[in-house]
């Protein structure tokens, strides 16, 4: 696989991109995106498994246990099972409560229920979390592992339903599902 | 990446659990697949291929103990399929009512000779999804609750929702009053009435059910058809037609102001598919 020099939001969304390390490309920094040739000094991850998540999410970047616990139940409720069928309900809550849960499989769901909590305050923090897992997905884009997909497929469904349903939203639900499926 | 990790494929060292994990992810993205390439109008990344087994009940899944894997070896005799297996079934006609559909929007001219005969080939599938269901997947509102306490009352009745959707939309061109009357245009038009008004029904017993809501995104959209079909009788229906469908569109209308507090993209869907309607 030739690795692009490409940052890795240009490459998901096809666009011509002026990548230089160290700072946002135009085409990012235009859009508002969080350029991913900020967050990295290296090369782009090979494409084969690489066990780890490229970076993992600071702790203090993730929901608090309790919260995180309301927002588990709030999916199981509310989305589980409906436009999608992703997990052994018992495993996930099992794997929310002992902090085992993939971050963005966590920060996914939370952006996605967040929006059915009863407290304004959790209400509010939806899209930081969904913010937070869109760029967990973006960076993981190449560590194929069940987690993963299944991060992609709870951000594509964030992505769909929120407020900027601009063409970038649009397109990032199904580039998840093209690179899902490739 | 389903591909890679081989989904779809039963692997021996995986538990019944991790099994059946895959395989919902597999179906699920199947079914984003079907709707996706409906909503943007791309090809189909899920054409032919092997598909893994269809997911299980869903009761019997979440009982499987994380604990005690010795417990989950599930004799396939007791395998029963869940309603994920039926929704999948209905997807699978969905995505032959978009082709048709789709189809149709690229046409400049119509062969209503050979587009009868399309129509009638899929209300037979869905004639025959419907027969074919067993009798506790049926909807009643019996077997509603009998879902609600089993805790899988609103993946129910999102299986019921998703079918007067498809059916709705099947239908939904021969509410054109300038297509040209063939034996069935009336039938079907009727039909398309019948299943939005059914949607309409459903989404309203089923949030007025704690255990059967249906407040996921997608039935935003849904409930926008269905109420462009009930604005259609509103406007040129007859007049015994006229009190109920009235009511019917306000009825939608509340779930959708309640829905849209929840998803502000319902805005987006109220404002642009009405008006082009």
């Amino acid at each position: 696989m030739k690795l692009g020099s490409a940052c890795l939001q240009c490459r998901s969304g096809k666009r011509k991109c002026d990548r230089a390390l160290g700072t946002a490309c135009e085409q990012c920094e235009k859009r508002g995106l969080q350029c991913s040739s900020l967050q990295r000094d290296g090369p782009p991850a090979a494409l084969l498994p690489t066990p780890q998540p490229v970076s993992s999410i600071e702790t203090s970047s993730l929901p608090p246990a309790e919260v995180s616990k309301e927002l588990v139940d709030l999916y199981i409720c509310y989305i589980h099972n409906k436009p999608h069928s992703l997990f052994h309900e018992p495993s996930l809550r099992q794997s929310a409560r002992d902090g085992t849960l993939n971050h963005g499989v966590l920060l996914g769901i939370a952006g996605l229920s967040a929006r059915f909590s009863a407290n304004p305050q959790i209400r509010n923090q939806g899209h930081v979390f969904a913010n937070r897992a869109r760029i967990f997905v973006q960076t993981n884009i190449e560590n194929i592992c069940l987690e993963n997909v299944q991060a992609f497929i709870i951000v594509g469904n964030v992505c769909l339903a929120g407020s900027d349903s601009d063409s970038e939203s649009l397109y990032f639900g199904k580039s998840a599902l093209k690179k899902v499926n490739n | 990446m389903a591909q890679l990790l081989q989904l779809h494929k039963e692997d021996p060292a995986d538990n019944e659990i991790a099994r059946e994990v895959k395989r919902r992810v597999w179906w699920s993205l199947y079914l984003i697949d079907q709707w996706a390439s409906a909503g943007l109008g791309l090809p189909r990344h899920f054409n032919g291929g092997p598909v893994p087994r269809l997911p299980m009940d869903e009761v019997a899944f979440s009982q499987l103990s994380i604990t005690d894997s010795s417990r989950n070896v599930e004799p396939l005799e007791n395998w029963q399929p869940g309603i994920w297996s039926h929704m999948i079934s209905l997807v699978k006609i969905f995505g032959l009512i978009q082709d048709l559909n789709h189809e149709l929007g690229n046409q400049m001219h119509w062969d209503e000779n050979s587009i009868e005969p399309c129509v009638l080939s899929l209300a037979e599938q869905l004639a025959n999804f419907e027969y074919e269901l067993p009798s506790t997947m049926v909807y009643t509102l019996d077997n509603l609750e009998f879902h609600v306490r089993r805790g899988v009352g609103s993946t129910f009745v999102a299986l019921h929702l998703g079918y007067h959707h498809y059916c709705t939309l099947l239908y939904y061109q021969y509410l054109d009053q300038r297509r040209p009357p063939t034996p069935n245009t009336r039938m079907f038009a009727q039909r398309c009435k019948h299943h939005a008004t059914e949607y309409c029904e459903l989404i309203r017993t089923s949030n007025q059910r704690s255990g059967a809501e249906a407040l996921y995104n997608i039935v935003g959209h849904m409930t926008v058809v269905s109420s462009s079909v009930l604005l259609h009788t509103l406007l040129f229906g007859d007049d015994q037609e006229l009190p109920l469908a009235r009511h019917r569109l306000e009825s939608n209308y509340e779930f959708l102001v309640k829905l849209r507090e929840i998803w502000p993209s319902v805005d987006i869907m109220v404002s642009s598919d009405l008006i082009l309607f």
